[in-house]
């Protein structure tokens, strides 16, 4: 199984997002939403991570640290938590 | 045009002091740990709900005169929980931040952790009688007021740790059939001697001087504390946060700052409470949450109500979707979704808003005609039931239904004219569909 990892600043509103983008992936995909203190922890295996808009300043420094891919989330699909349209921007990495 | 040259400029100076701020490794770990305390703190804010049981002398429900009943003969564990969690914030804070900065250098926290809270306990604590028959100690700086300390001791420690073991100091060359656990041991031997002497003597230094650390620093940097708690920092901190916000960056920056401020000022508050005394501080991290920034930052809540019934159909879905978490102080869904970030139609209101709740909040709460702030539930607790629950005090829920107006009258004239906009658009893609 697929596993995506989505990072913002406690971990909350990105969990609505992974929710959707799980449901909307019919639950292919593992979908999982951290803190940034904690997410680092549990990226082993994912095919990519993805940041929230409001901290978006922070994908240069998780680059450094992970091999992973690390993608910022267009602030347009999260607004409206658009998690089918954040699973097309991010097919590539799949 | 003009508005987009002069945003893009600003984020390119904005981006790079949000990144500074949050990767200072020092407020990060700072930051990381009171996001990391609130499990704790939560506990300690039930406990004093608990034991303030809203009754007068004329009090006549049943309900409340039970729970009154039920507080008083239970004072001593509920203010005994409250002491040994909220109230000894402190000490947390103190293990929280060693452990992260630890992390951060990549060391196994728990040397540096046992260190720190030894620094801690020898610092903060005020030995009175150490006897043989018994012993006793002042923990009076347990709560947020022993905050700095703990602070100072833990970032001694770890860093101090730190460059000891990357400089190898005292590590013994053992033969290779030691086994490898122990060869740790023996390399943290010095440093952790060297850390502990440290603390002994600032200890025998402060106890000469007739004072403890925590006591020594507060003296000083009370007055910093109280020129926090007014009505012009809240103001500026209020509109300083929601610039950030307005460039879609989250204010955990500013955390690692505030934090102990608003965390400390909570603590120190609800011991008062606990302990029947007046409370000093306004400016708390329920303040903030509940009072201030209602509906998550951009006070967003009543924005939401008139995105819900928008005759766009574009505002309305971001509505729809965004209310919910606006209800429980989550705004990002409507900050990225109307949007709110970088727009210019709305940089008046996003700022005004939560500004207007903080200043009124603020003058209504520290000229006492509203309760003052004790206790701390969830950063999600919706603002109308938080406000009350840690004030205790029914006139700050309606304070937060009318501030709730208020923002909808500051929202209501620019999300007409952005609405007018998006109406426009889309009935002219609609009849272009159609034709």
């Amino acid at each position: 199984m697929k596993k995506i990892i989505l990072v913002c600043n406690g971990g909350m509103s990105t969990a609505m997002l992974a929710k959707r983008m799980k449901d909307a992936s019919a639950e292919e995909i593992d979908v999982h939403a951290y803190g940034e203190a904690e997410f680092m922890q549990h990226v082993e295996g994912a095919s990519v991570i993805l940041v929230g808009p409001q901290i978006r300043y922070r994908i240069a420094d998780f680059q450094a640290e992970t091999d992973i891919p690390v993608v910022g989330i267009s602030p347009q699909r999260y607004g409206i938590m658009d998690g089918k349209g954040v699973l097309e921007d991010i097919k590539k990495y799949l | 045009m003009k508005f987009n040259q002069l945003s893009d400029w600003m984020e390119a100076k904005v981006m790079p002091i949000a990144n500074k701020l949050s990767r200072q490794r020092h407020l990060r770990a700072i930051r990381d740990t009171f996001i990391s305390l609130i499990s704790v703190t939560l506990v300690g804010g039930l406990a004093a709900v608990l034991s303030a049981a809203p009754v007068t002398e004329n009090t006549t429900n049943g309900f409340l005169l039970a729970w009154a009943g039920f507080a008083e003969a239970n004072s001593l564990l509920l203010t005994w929980v409250n002491t040994v969690t909220l109230g000894a914030m402190s000490l947390y804070a103190c293990i929280g931040i060693t452990h992260f900065l630890s992390k951060h250098y990549k060391l196994d926290t728990l040397m540096p952790v046992l260190l720190s809270v030894a620094g801690f306990v020898m610092l903060v604590l005020d030995p009175i009688e150490l006897g043989w028959a018994g012993k006793s100690v002042e923990i009076s700086y347990f709560d947020g007021k022993g905050l700095l300390a703990a602070i100072a001791v833990s970032i001694f420690t770890t860093e101090a740790y730190a460059y000891m073991r990357r400089h190898n100091w005292g590590r013994i060359k053992l033969p290779d059939s030691v086994p490898a656990a122990l060869n740790e041991t023996f390399a943290s031997l010095v440093p952790s001697t060297i850390i502990i002497l440290v603390f002994s003597a600032v200890f025998a230094a402060c106890k000469a001087a007739g004072t403890t650390l925590p006591g020594l620093i507060y003296q000083v940097v009370s007055p910093t504390f109280k020129a926090a708690d007014s009505l012009g920092f809240t103001i500026v901190i209020t509109l300083l946060l929601h610039v950030f916000w307005f460039f879609g960056i989250h204010d955990a920056a500013f955390a690692g700052i505030l934090g102990p401020i608003r965390d400390g000022n909570l603590s120190v508050n609800a011991a008062a409470q606990l302990a029947g005394e007046a409370l000093p501080f306004t400016f708390t991290t329920s303040f903030w949450v509940y009072f201030v920034i209602i509906g998550g930052c951009g006070s967003v809540l009543a924005l939401a109500i008139l995105l819900c019934l928008s005759k766009s159909k574009q505002l309305k879905t971001v509505g729809r979707i965004g209310i919910l978490p606006a209800f429980f102080g989550i705004s990002e869904p409507i900050i990225f979704g109307v949007p709110l970030m970088l727009n210019p139609v709305f940089l008046i209101p996003f700022l005004l808003a939560s500004t207007l709740n903080g200043a009124i909040s603020f003058v209504l709460i520290s000229s006492g005609l509203i309760g003052k702030t004790f206790a701390m539930l969830s950063w999600n607790m919706p603002s109308v039931f938080g406000a009350f629950l840690s004030t205790m005090d029914i006139k700050a829920a309606v304070l937060i239904v009318a501030l709730i107006a208020l923002d909808l009258v500051v929202y209501l004239p620019f999300f007409k004219m952005y609405e007018k906009s998006l109406v426009k658009m889309e009935t002219e893609s609609e009849s272009e569909n159609n034709g």
